[in-house]
């Protein structure tokens, strides 16, 4: 639409008019949406005013009934989103096999699994950094009561893999791919594609960015999981979520701050409750640990993140936390965008934004997740690494 | 702090009435514009804020030692110099991981290439777009073009002027500089015509762009494999439609802002999708962009000048740093390559002469529109794919025979409406605009309030970014 077509023009005057019976009728109709909107700023001054004043709005509000509009009007969209079929990826109409571009390491399991669910099964051992830390794990407190405030001081090094047993003949195995962003960008795409490659596997796609467990308030993982669902009952979980967890949030009416011993409690029990909600049918579930950040503030962060959740849902039966950060950090465990293959060529490993996995990054992550969910039958004898496992390696 | 929110909405009220307010104030009118632009900026990263001033600032001052001197290859000096700085600036910022990453590649073809490192700063936000204004000062000082002369705080403002500042449109210093040098008019603001673009746009990104990405695009191109080719080529209109309606109708609500504030910003779209060749699709698609190639980088190249073979050089070269310009991947150079090979093909059928009369037949113009269409869509896959492997899967895709699953009524129906709305005869909008002005201001407020509300409803939840956001 040209603008200098246009025939008709108003005073300021008039502007102030219209954008206050504009201001007055959108704050009738929106009041409702404000209030959610304020539901979920982040803890801090605008919020302290904006929550309870939209709150206070939208209650007198919907003793008029205007409310009930937008209600009634999404109410009417969600209906119509139930009628469609849940989000997941389409089955594989071509069912000609194609390689898949770089596969992790396929060892035997070496007998000292702990978990008996996984004996005898083949173990997708991820290559190691050259440099990466010991695994030094430090605990105080073994309690998962939601009371423990302690957490592991520091992160294994490496976590083993150990896969799945391979999916019968004939049947198919259905994989959930949950979380936020850190699915959302680069990570599933791979997964998705990965699993489009193997007519045993069926993706379910339950992620979603800008989520997390610190804000029920703006997503609420322990409703929104199951209608994600639908009526499919995943075999087999892959968790990304976090990133956006390094925040303070209301609980019971009161302010916790992000990494206080309160904090720490709360977060510690959403993280237990949402295992209890992934593994209440058997799945099996790989809890993907968060990848060092560009930013300082914004890793140091992600690192509380990482311990607590690592200390958690690693107790867990049916539960691997996987430590992608060997594969993702440089040798000295910290934040890289690029890192050179030992031929000197280069390879991409972040997004712009220091926060993501770019797709080549996130295409480390997928094959040995890939041999995770679908082994290879018969399992084979120890594979050569890879051109692109011997990166890791050498690094 | 994007446009189709809360946040927004709020700050652009606060500023639209301060502004106002100030407006018998020219200067103060400006500084408040100035440090609104600044504080929206800082919303995403104040640490960037210094590094949009100092490249304002060095262009506002190059520009000022281009006007003051008379010596022709002193002027010049300056306007390479200032080029140099901003180019500079822009490599280091987005170019400096993908082009020592190609460097290692390529060394690492005839040896082993030394251990780098590679890591390069995070990439401001709309950095492409405020460097871009800032050659344009250049070059129009440069050029004569901008016959005023030029303050620090107007430069300033230009480069920085929030509306325009995270993905355009690319404002031209001699189009809009003269509109800071007058104070604006509080009884002739084009209330109407802003207004309607704003609705335009959030119901083109809300709900159109959004929903097909949700729906259609998102999960199609994450997993081309387990797509029949029925499927795949609807992705592919899907995301044709979605970037149109993601991107223009960014900027329509960046130049409804703009009028409301009594400022006046280019067309960057013109129903691109109803164009006949490339020529005409770079008419429509992103117009102050290409605007902007063609004369500073086409002409300036030699543009048509000097025979077919060096116009096919020239119009190569610009689209290859169109492309790159979009973004540090060889994905955007191909992108770039294959509309530079559309524009270079369409120039040697053009100068035919034997087909000059089909030319001009409406089943012809169809049939041109229809091919133009898939040629655009074909590089597209380029643009939305993450790498080559991607763009490989997705081709192959359309060899598969299949049932098409993913034409859902609501996706159909947006696809339709963002292809059909582009041939919406433009009188249709005047005709309303006309309409509303016969309307009392309160009641305008109120259809706008409601317009929003529905748009607000119908949209999926959450906010999408903007695709331009990105480069």
């Amino acid at each position: 639409m040209s603008t200098s077509r246009t025939p008709s023009v108003d005073s300021t005057r008039s502007l102030a008019w219209l954008l206050a019976s504009f201001v007055m009728v959108a704050v009738l109709l929106e009041s409702g949406g404000l209030a959610t909107w304020a539901e979920r700023l982040d803890i801090g001054p605008l919020r302290s005013f904006a929550q309870p004043t939209t709150a206070a709005l939208s209650e007198r509000l919907r003793s008029w009934g205007i409310g009930e509009l937008r209600t009634r009007m999404l109410a009417g969209l969600a209906r119509l989103q139930r009628n469609e079929p849940p989000a997941r990826a389409p089955k594989l109409i071509a069912d000609s096999p194609i390689p898949a571009r770089c596969d992790a390491p396929v060892v035997h399991d070496s007998g000292l699994v702990s978990n008996l669910l996984m004996l005898g099964r083949p173990t997708v051992q991820p290559p190691l950094l050259t440099g990466w830390p010991a695994p030094i794990v430090a605990k105080t407190s073994g309690q998962h009561d939601g009371a423990a405030t302690t957490i592991a001081a520091s992160l294994p090094a490496a976590a083993t893999l150990d896969a799945l047993p391979p999916v019968p003949p004939g049947q198919t195995r259905t994989v959930a791919l949950v979380g936020d962003s850190m699915m959302a960008v680069g990570l599933s795409d791979n997964l998705l594609r990965g699993i489009a490659r193997h007519k045993e596997l069926h993706a379910i796609r339950a992620f979603r960015a800008g989520t997390g467990l610190s804000r029920p308030d703006t997503f609420d993982w322990m409703q929104q999981y199951p209608q994600m669902l639908g009526d499919s009952k995943p075999d087999a979980i892959i968790v990304a979520i976090g990133a956006n967890d390094g925040q303070s949030f209301v609980q019971d009416g009161k302010v916790l701050e992000f990494g206080s011993e309160a904090w720490i409690a709360a977060y510690r029990d959403r993280l237990n409750r949402f295992v209890d909600l992934l593994t209440k049918d058997g799945a099996q579930v790989i809890w993907i640990g968060l990848p060092p950040m560009r930013i300082a503030k914004y890793d140091a962060r992600m690192s509380l993140i990482n311990r607590l959740a690592y200390d958690t849902v690693s107790q867990r039966e049916h539960v691997i936390w996987w430590n992608a950060a060997t594969l993702i950090a440089d040798p000295q465990g910290q934040f890289r965008e690029y890192a050179q293959r030992p031929d000197g060529s280069s390879i991409r490993l972040r997004a712009g934004d220091g926060i993501h996995l770019s797709e080549d990054g996130a295409g480390l992550l997928a094959p040995p997740l890939l041999t995770w969910l679908d082994p290879p039958t018969p399992a084979p004898a120890v594979a050569a690494p890879t051109a692109m496992a011997e990166v890791h390696v050498s690094l | 702090m994007l446009f189709p929110t809360v946040e927004f909405a709020a700050f652009f009220l606060f500023t639209l009435a301060v502004a106002w307010a100030l407006v018998r104030q020219p200067t103060w009118h400006k500084h408040f514009l100035l440090f609104a632009s600044y504080v929206f900026y800082g919303c995403w990263n104040w640490a960037y804020v210094p590094l949009l001033f100092g490249i304002s600032l060095v262009a506002g001052l190059v520009a000022q030692r281009i006007q003051r001197t008379e010596d022709a290859k002193t002027r010049k000096r300056w306007l390479i110099g200032g080029v140099v700085v901003c180019l500079s600036t822009l490599v280091y910022y987005k170019y400096t991981g993908f082009l020592l990453q190609n460097l290692l590649d390529l060394w690492a073809l005839v040896g082993k290439p030394p251990a780098l490192s590679l890591d390069g700063p995070m990439l401001p936000l709309g950095i492409s777009f405020f460097v871009f204004h800032a050659i344009s000062l250049l070059g129009d000082v440069y050029r004569g073009k901008l016959k005023q002369a030029v303050n620090l705080p107007d430069a300033l403002l230009y480069v920085a002027f929030f509306p325009q500042l995270i993905a355009g449109p690319i404002l031209r210093a001699s189009d809009f500089m003269p509109q800071l040098a007058t104070p604006r008019d509080p009884q002739a603001v084009h209330v109407n015509r802003g207004l309607m673009l704003i609705v335009a746009g959030l119901f083109k990104k809300v709900i159109i762009s959004n929903q097909l990405a949700v729906n259609l695009v998102d999960p199609a191109f994450a997993a081309p494999q387990s797509l029949s080719g029925p499927d795949m080529l609807l992705a592919v209109y899907g995301y044709a439609v979605q970037i149109y309606c993601d991107f223009s109708g960014y900027t329509d609500i960046a130049i409804g802002c703009a009028l409301l504030f009594g400022y006046r910003f280019p067309d960057n779209f013109d129903r691109p999708y109803t164009a006949t060749d490339p020529q005409d699709f770079w008419r429509r698609w992103h117009i102050s962009l290409s605007s902007w190639l063609r004369d500073y980088l086409y002409i300036p190249l030699g543009g048509s000048r000097s025979g077919s073979w060096f116009t096919a050089r020239n119009l190569m070269i610009t689209m290859l740093l169109g492309g790159l310009w979009h973004g540090a991947s060889w994905t955007f150079v191909i992108w770039g390559a294959l509309h530079g090979g559309y524009l270079i093909v369409h120039r040697l059928w053009a100068a035919q002469s034997w087909h000059a009369r089909l030319r001009t037949s409406t089943a012809w113009r169809w049939v041109s529109r229809v091919l133009l269409f898939h040629a655009v869509c074909a590089a597209w896959i380029f643009f939305r794919a993450p790498s080559l492997d991607q763009v490989g899967d997705v081709f192959a895709r359309f060899a598969v025979a299949g049932p098409l699953t993913l034409a859902q009524t609501g996706t159909i129906l947006l696809i339709v409406l963002g292809l059909a709305g582009q041939y919406a005869p433009p009188r249709w909008g005047d005709a309303l605009e006309n309409e509303l002005a016969r309307w009392a201001a309160p009641a305008r407020g109120a259809v706008l309030a409601v317009s929003i509300f529905a748009i607000e409803v119908l949209g999926p939840s959450g906010v999408a970014p903007f695709i331009y956001f990105q480069f």
